[in-house]
């Protein structure tokens, strides 16, 4: 029995053990990452450790991070933290049984609490010619600069809105690799009209507003943007070679790095296997877990809200476990996070492209199934993911349909005039990643 | 540090400490893979081991995700490209 099982050394996973364990407890943190940090902070130790120069590109709101891990690590290295990198968890129960595996062996049993703290991913932005190598997330390419990588040479597109690409945009240039041009799928930005919320928050959502002026004045001084366009996709035979949209006329833009966002959706896999409640949020276009007594949700898998916020709803899921009050500080801290949010979920909301999904855009790339087969299928098995999942396999390869679920809800909503939230997920099972025998034999 | 692993037997340097996908995508040839279904070319997508289109064989396992694996000294890499 471990008492305390925190998945995932995000700023939420880290931040719930640094509490846990303040409160007397030791817990075991598991991620599958070979480095603390998760996506927001990840590879900052060794950025700082090696990589000095790296530390320019990122800024402060990367830097900030060092706090949290620095005090982390301490933590592991006192023994008062028990840390697995490089460690998968492949199987959640709604009552803590739980199976791992990683360097340290492969490994099932009950716990008594968990915290997942399991974050976010990129939501899938199905275009034409997205498989292509050479496509890859916003979050991706920054992910990769941050891991010491480079993007492979040629010019730089980026297709999206919101704080991330701008901010990749900036960091891009101070790297050496200027971007090329902006292509901002129509509806994309809404940031004009969310000024209209500004007044109807607290102070945060002013500053948040000033903020991305700023980050976007700088990011776009010199790239330049195109605005509201349509049928996008990119080009290509062996990799991408450019991208081709229509934003009043058609336009074609050679590349050999396309670089795609539509915002960032929790990671669900886990919630869904085990059986936790879901509900569809509206305002960013999925699902919101909830926590039941065993398993406690933090950061962005409950929901996106940022790595503050991840910090401050780790500390209070620990301390809720460990039967202790939340400070009113820090939900004071928390309800300013959320109400910052809601000014840039107005501002950038997701396109959700595979709504209008052209019949030969690919939805499932691990199948390879595309959108004119999902819209076939709905004639004999109707709406119900489950059943177009059964009779397609979209879905069922590795990633276990992280990559295509949000498209086939929004795809199939759109088809049959319903909406995603009526469609929903097909279920999720354990194990939630593929499993090897190996690993099974050599449970203990 | 500059260490070497091997790429489809290929002698190639790399950054000690970085992940085995930025290695794979400095290379002349920035593939991973030949997709199982259709053979299409596939290279690392999500770096953040959801979408597992950068599946290599590592040290003779097969289909470990290049993105979740830092290079190590002498770490033998079979892309599947056939």
């Amino acid at each position: 029995m471990i008492e305390l099982l925190i998945v995932g050394a995000g700023p939420a996973g880290m931040s719930a053990a640094l509490e846990a364990s303040s409160l007397g407890k030791t817990p075991v943190v598991i991620d599958n990452r070979p480095e603390p940090g998760g996506n927001i902070y990840s590879f900052l130790g060794s950025n700082r450790q090696h990589r000095s120069q790296r530390m320019k590109i990122f800024g402060p709101d990367y830097a900030k991070g060092a706090k949290l891990l620095d005090a982390f690590v301490e933590a592991v290295s006192a023994e008062k933290v028990i840390y697995h990198p490089n460690t998968r968890l492949w199987r959640l129960d709604q009552d803590g049984a739980f199976a791992y595996d990683g360097p340290m062996g492969s490994r099932a049993g009950q716990a008594k609490s968990v915290v997942l703290a399991t974050g976010a991913q990129e939501r899938p932005m199905p275009l034409p010619g997205w498989t292509l190598p050479g496509v890859m997330g916003v979050g991706a390419a920054q992910i990769l600069l941050k891991s010491g990588g480079e993007l492979p040479s040629g010019d730089i597109v980026v297709v999206g809105s919101g704080p991330l690409p701008l901010l990749l945009t900036v960091q891009l240039a101070k790297a050496g690799r200027p971007v090329k041009a902006v292509v901002e799928p129509d509806g994309a930005s809404a940031l004009l009209s969310a000024t209209s919320l500004a007044h109807h928050a607290v102070a945060a959502p002013k500053t948040a507003m000033k903020g991305i002026m700023l980050l976007a004045k700088r990011a776009l001084r010199r790239t330049p943007v195109w605005r509201k366009a349509t049928a996008i996709s990119v080009d290509g035979d062996e990799r991408a070679t450019g991208i081709k949209f229509r934003s009043g006329k058609e336009f074609r833009i050679d590349a050999e790095n396309v670089l795609l966002h539509d915002g960032i959706v929790p990671n669900l896999n886990p919630v869904r296997a085990a059986n936790l409640t879901t509900d569809y949020s509206e305002q960013q276009k999925t699902w919101h877990a909830q926590s039941n007594d065993v398993i406690r949700l933090a950061g962005d898998g409950a929901g996106i809200l940022g790595a503050d916020a991840a910090v401050l709803s780790g500390r209070l899921a620990a301390r809720e476990i460990c039967g202790t009050t939340a400070s009113s500080a820090d939900l004071s801290a928390m309800a300013k996070q959320r109400s910052f949010r809601k000014f840039i979920d107005r501002a950038y909301p997701p396109v959700c492209p595979a709504t209008n999904a052209a019949p030969d855009t690919v939805l499932c790339r691990c199948e390879m199934i595309r959108a004119h087969q999902v819209e076939q299928s709905i004639a004999t098995h109707g709406t119900d993911p489950n059943a177009i999942k059964r009779a397609l396999r979209v879905g069922m390869g590795p990633c276990q349909g992280r990559m295509c679920g949000h498209s086939l809800a929004d795809f199939v909503g759109s088809k049959t005039q319903t909406t995603s939230e009526a469609v929903g997920l097909p279920r999720a099972r354990n194990p939630i990643l593929p499993v090897s025998f190996q690993i099974l034999a050599e449970l203990d | 540090m500059t260490i070497s692993i091997y790429i489809d037997d290929q002698i190639c340097p790399a950054e000690e400490g970085e992940l085995l996908a930025s290695v794979l995508l400095r290379q002349p040839n920035p593939l991973f893979r030949k997709h199982p279904v259709d053979g299409s070319p596939r290279a690392a997508f999500c770096l953040m081991g959801v979408c597992f289109e950068c599946l290599v064989e590592v040290n003779g396992v097969a289909n470990q995700q290049a993105c979740l694996i830092k290079a190590e000294e002498g770490m033998q890499v079979k892309r599947f490209l056939s």
